[in-house]
């Protein structure tokens, strides 16, 4: 037998390690499997929370129903967390409905719009709890009337002829321009070529910023929202009592004492509870005061008010 | 046969395991670094495909939820015409708030069964993304991302996405790198053969014109000029021979200059014996200038007497050339010659002193001696010395032998063996150095054998002494027949 040279002993031996080693990384590299690998979510994990009475807690359509639940769930998780019940959103399809599930029972509580709750509290056993601060930590909000930040119109009287986009006739938005505003500049409803309710506050928004009609009304804190993307206000309400939450008046008074206490303690100022309100919806940023049902009292004139009037 | 103990064997090894490990390691990171990109990619394509769709799924069950939409089928519809027009999805599953599964892509391997009796199949809250190799799909890479608001829950959506494609992505990266690492050593290392190889041609010839280097021969070497080390190694080669043949020019100049301090030393040794020789003629040519002087008419007596004095005189001439031949100093010239007759040459200048000390000389000559290549008159200095030394190792009478003998086709050889006082063990070794000598201060130079050896080995033969201290010694010279060029 002949002998190999200790070269080609050499050769052979890394060449087999080297088809060793290439075996052994092209498996490694081919074994793709992984488990579990977290992923980033949006989701908060609801926790260990231990089974309490529910609450359910209405909201008016105002906005999108994922907008409210981005908006107020963290509100809910708040209280859920606060106090000794367990609070759910159940959401409605329109401001009325809101109003029937109160009366259904099927909630308990609601956030409402102010308009909505004068009407309301005429006929439905509801008390306001609370309402919102501003910015200024007054509790009052605006409506407000806009145009596209390239629209001729500069005031409201220059609206005659023009197409209006409202949210819901039940929004005080709504009610406000139709029955104040347009008044106070000699205009009336008819005077204008159209107008048109959508179901909530930020269609009003687009469809002035798409051009389909000339200006809208809104709340200020969905406006300010599209401050420098295109929007100019046009005109801004006297201060309005901010949109109560409202709760039945049967509603066990330690529930409602619990949901006042606890929405009271938030004040930004102090930063662990700005980490709280960080995902709220921004009308709700500033904290609550208390809402007295005589606080709405100077408003009822614009249920009354007739939009034709001169 | 490639030879692992040469230099260019152990180069290649060495840069060739050390470039093949570099590249090695560089394929390897390259490789993982890839492949990490590559996976990464798909997952965050499939995360992001999936969120975006959850976002779908999610507004639908709001809406559906709050009774702003009520469509029969509508995610059904949805997540149809998304995997029709998405063929990476391989699956898409929705399971409510509890973990049951509400809506599936694919029903073909469900177990209804399993279904109808509401078992949890999934942990809606639980988010993930696995990469498996699934029994129906094949390789899959699933999403798993809850349906949900903050803490409001609305379940869970399941996504598989097709990871076979990522796989064969993987498969043919590895096959380019792993071509590209063969291809790319292969060139690496046959650049390094033949660079080694031509560095270690010029080495070896170098050591070949090294084999062949002459001293005699003055041409410069045939290496090819070069700017490496090689071409300073060649310069500073042809810079030692150019030493060598200066140091070599100055050794025969010495060595010159040793051989006629010998001669002379060797003359001032025979001054006693050539005086004697020519007295003896100088007497007769007096006598018969005496004879002459007082009978000047005898003519016959004064052809007689001028005879003999003219014999005298050519007898003194002989004397005087012999002595000037041995003195004479000129370079090694080689002619073919007896040594028979060079024995007899020196010892007729060595005649006086031989028959003064009552030694008794005993020859042993071939008559049949081939004429051998030499220098006659340093094949003389050498048998002076050797004579010159026997005559002085004795106290009293003695005997010395000088045999000539044809040794083999190409060399011959002489002894002169002495019974004189010998050379005792611990000067052998020395008595060829040059100034080495026993005798008394004034009488030897201490470098006649010196000289003798040089003569000798110039001549391309030998020299074998013995001696033993109060018996005797013996000196035999072997001699090339042609010289040795």
């Amino acid at each position: 037998m002949q002998m190999k040279s200790p070269f080609a002993i050499l050769i052979s031996g890394l060449s087999l390690l080297f088809i060793a080693l290439s075996a052994l990384i092209y498996r490694s590299i081919m074994d793709i499997s992984s488990v579990d690998t977290a992923v980033p979510s949006l989701a908060e994990s609801n926790g260990d929370r231990a089974v309490k009475d529910t609450v359910y807690v209405g909201v008016i359509s105002r906005f999108s129903p994922n907008l409210i639940y981005e908006g107020y769930q963290p509100i809910m998780d708040y209280l859920s967390d606060a106090t000794p019940y367990q609070f759910a959103l159940r959401l409605s399809s329109s401001y009325e409905e809101t109003i029937s599930q109160l009366d259904r029972g099927d909630i308990q509580a609601a956030f409402l719009g102010t308009f909505l709750y004068l009407q309301a509290r005429q006929s439905h056993p509801i008390k306001c709890l609370l309402k919102p601060l501003n910015s200024q930590f007054q509790p009052y909000f605006h409506s407000v009337l806009v145009t596209r930040a390239d629209s001729p119109i500069q005031s409201i009287a220059d609206l005659a002829g023009k197409r209006l986009a409202l949210p819901s006739p039940l929004s005080f938005s709504g009610n406000w321009v139709l029955k104040v505003a347009l008044q106070e500049h000699g205009l009336r409803a008819s005077d204008l070529d159209s107008v048109h309710y959508f179901g909530f506050h930020h269609t009003v928004i687009y469809e002035v910023l798409r051009g389909n009609f000339d200006a809208g009304a809104v709340k200020d804190r969905v406006a300010e929202e599209f401050t420098n993307k295109g929007i100019r206000i046009l005109a801004v309400s006297d201060p309005i009592p901010g949109s109560p939450i409202i709760v039945k008046s049967d509603l066990d008074s330690t529930i409602s004492n619990a949901m006042k206490t606890a929405l009271l303690k938030i004040d930004i100022r102090n930063p662990e509870d700005k980490k709280i309100v960080k995902n709220w919806d921004p009308e709700f940023f500033f904290g609550f005061t208390i809402a007295q049902d005589t606080d709405y009292d100077q408003m009822e004139s614009i249920l009354t008010a007739s939009e034709e009037l001169p | 046969m490639i030879q692992m103990k040469s230099l260019k064997t152990r180069i290649l090894i060495f840069l060739g395991l050390l470039i093949i490990i570099l590249l090695i390691l560089i394929s390897i990171s390259v490789l993982y670094q890839w492949r990490s990109l590559i996976v990464e990619n798909q997952r965050r394509n499939a995360l992001s495909i999936a969120q975006t769709f959850s976002l779908y799924i999610l507004d639908a069950l709001i809406y559906q939820e709050s009774g702003l939409l009520q469509a029969e089928g509508l995610i059904e519809n949805h997540i149809h015409n998304f995997m029709a027009k998405n063929d990476q999805v391989k699956f898409i599953e929705l399971y409510d708030q509890n973990g049951h599964a509400v809506v599936r892509s694919d029903y073909s391997n469900i177990d209804l069964e399993n279904e109808k009796t509401g078992k949890l199949l999934v942990d809606p809250a639980e988010s993930a993304l696995t990469i498996y190799q699934s029994e129906i799909y094949g390789w899959i890479l699933e999403v798993k991302l809850p349906l949900q608001i903050h803490s409001k829950s609305w379940g869970l959506l399941r996504m598989g996405f097709d990871a076979d494609t990522m796989r064969h992505k993987l498969n043919q990266l590895f096959f380019t790198l792993f071509s590209f690492t063969i291809l790319f050593i292969a060139i690496v290392m046959t650049a390094i053969y033949f660079r080694i190889d031509r560095l270690t041609r010029s080495l070896s010839q170098l050591v070949a014109e090294m084999n062949d280097f002459d001293l005699n021969n003055m041409a410069p070497m045939q290496m090819p000029a070069s700017d490496d080390e090689i071409g300073f190694l060649v310069t500073n080669f042809e810079k030692m021979t150019n030493r060598l043949r200066q140091s070599r020019k100055q050794l025969l100049q010495a060595q010159k200059q040793m051989h006629q301090a010998e001669k002379l030393a060797s003359i001032g040794r025979l001054a006693s014996g050539v005086a004697h020789e020519i007295n003896n003629p100088l007497h007769g040519l007096k006598s018969c200038l005496y004879a002459i002087e007082k009978e000047p008419h005898n003519l016959p007596q004064m052809v007689r007497y001028l005879a003999l004095a003219n014999e005298g005189i050519d007898h003194i001439a002989l004397i005087v050339q012999k002595l000037l031949g041995f003195s004479h100093q000129q370079a090694k010239q080689v002619t073919k010659i007896n040594l028979n007759e060079q024995i007899n040459m020196v010892l007729s200048l060595l005649q006086f002193r031989i028959e003064q000390s009552r030694i008794l000389l005993e020859m042993h000559l071939e008559s049949q001696l081939p004429l051998i290549e030499a220098d006659p008159h340093l094949i003389q200095e050498v048998l002076m010395n050797l004579l010159l030394n026997a005559l002085d190792s004795f106290e009293a009478d003695g005997k010395i032998t000088i045999t000539t003998a044809t040794e083999n086709d190409h060399t011959i050889g002489f002894t002169i063996a002495d019974t004189g006082c010998g050379i005792a063990d611990k000067n052998l070794d020395k008595i060829f150095d040059p100034f080495f000598t026993t005798k008394e201060e004034g009488r030897g130079t201490g470098l006649g054998l010196s000289v003798t050896l040089g003569i000798v080995e110039m001549h391309g033969g030998a020299i074998q002494v013995q001696s033993t201290v109060g018996i005797g010694t013996s000196f035999q010279v072997t001699l090339p027949i042609e010289e040795n060029r």
